[in-house]
């Protein structure tokens, strides 16, 4: 079964940069422009895996993951948080969120990749070019 | 050791945040150089300012960055692959300044953290042309330093103030 990722970002910058980066891996794309709108993509969509900004407008990712814990049809999607803070402050506190894993943007693509990889099948598409 | 001996080299975390952001995010080597005339800088049309703020218990301040719209049509293009010419392209322009911004902030709240300094970020303002948003800067540091990247000229600057404990 083909993996969903549910990529929740406020911008729309990051959100084609990694539409983009996962294109040619058969997977089902969806977004999300801040932690209110995928909190409710989530509760749709029931992704395989949630790529979640840290610092969003409306609602921010620590805010969103925190309701995403307390939803029982929730709770165990696996989250990999990324953050513009890489101070050992933020580093930790993410880490107690209980998230899979972060990484910290600027992200080199390789590591990302390899992340996600570690989380869900990354299997390339027949056709790179759907 | 005296309190001002542990103050942050603003200009030198300033630098490093910038250039390591620019090579990860764009492979885009960035050299440091002194501008020989102002008037190598961009117009006020031309210039989009991205502001970041650091809130912490010792300390408060900002990152500014000051990027050429056409530097930033550039990384939209290597970022997301559309034609910098695109009108979706030039829709993204503010975005992707900010997003710069907002990693340039994030890399120096780390460093900021190293001196006993921790502090979160705001989320990115931007605004068209090349002035910093205007604050009573009595009594803060600053740092600024000027690269040049892909062709053109940016600049970031960092103020701040540290709470006296």
């Amino acid at each position: 079964m083909t993996p969903k990722i549910l990529s929740i970002d406020d911008s729309k910058t990051i959100r084609l940069l990694l539409a983009r980066l996962f294109r040619p891996f058969a997977c089902e794309w969806q977004e999300a422009a801040n932690g209110e709108e995928g909190l409710a993509a989530a509760t749709r969509e029931k992704p395989d895996l949630i790529i979640l900004d840290h610092n969003m407008p409306v609602m921010d990712g620590v805010t969103m993951l925190r309701k995403l814990r307390d939803d029982p049809a929730l709770k165990r999607t696996p989250v990999l948080m990324l953050t513009a803070e890489a101070g050992p402050e933020n580093l930790a506190l993410v880490a107690r969120l209980g998230v899979r894993d972060y990484v910290t943007k600027p992200f080199r693509e390789e590591e990302l990749l390899a992340k996600v990889g570690r989380i869900i099948p990354l299997i390339p598409r027949a056709n790179p070019h759907p | 050791m005296t309190f001002d001996s542990l103050r942050p080299d603003l200009r030198h975390i300033g630098e490093t945040a910038f250039t390591e952001v620019l090579s990860i995010l764009l492979s885009l080597p960035a050299t440091v150089r002194e501008s020989p005339e102002q008037c190598d800088f961009p117009s006020a049309r031309d210039c989009l300012t991205s502001s970041v703020l650091l809130a912490g218990h010792r300390l408060s301040g900002s990152v500014h960055l000051q990027l050429p719209v056409p530097f930033v049509a550039h990384a939209v293009s290597l970022l997301t692959g559309l034609h910098q010419d695109s009108p979706e392209a030039y829709n993204l322009k503010e975005d992707t300044s900010g997003e710069i911004a907002n990693m340039v902030a994030g890399r120096v709240a780390a460093q900021l953290a190293t001196y006993g300094y921790p502090c979160t970020l705001s989320t990115p303002s931007v605004t068209l042309g090349p002035e910093i948003p205007a604050e009573n800067q009595s009594g803060m540091d600053h740092g600024k330093t000027n690269l040049f990247c892909d062709g053109h000229w940016l600049s970031i600057e960092l103020i701040c103030r540290y709470a006296t404990s």
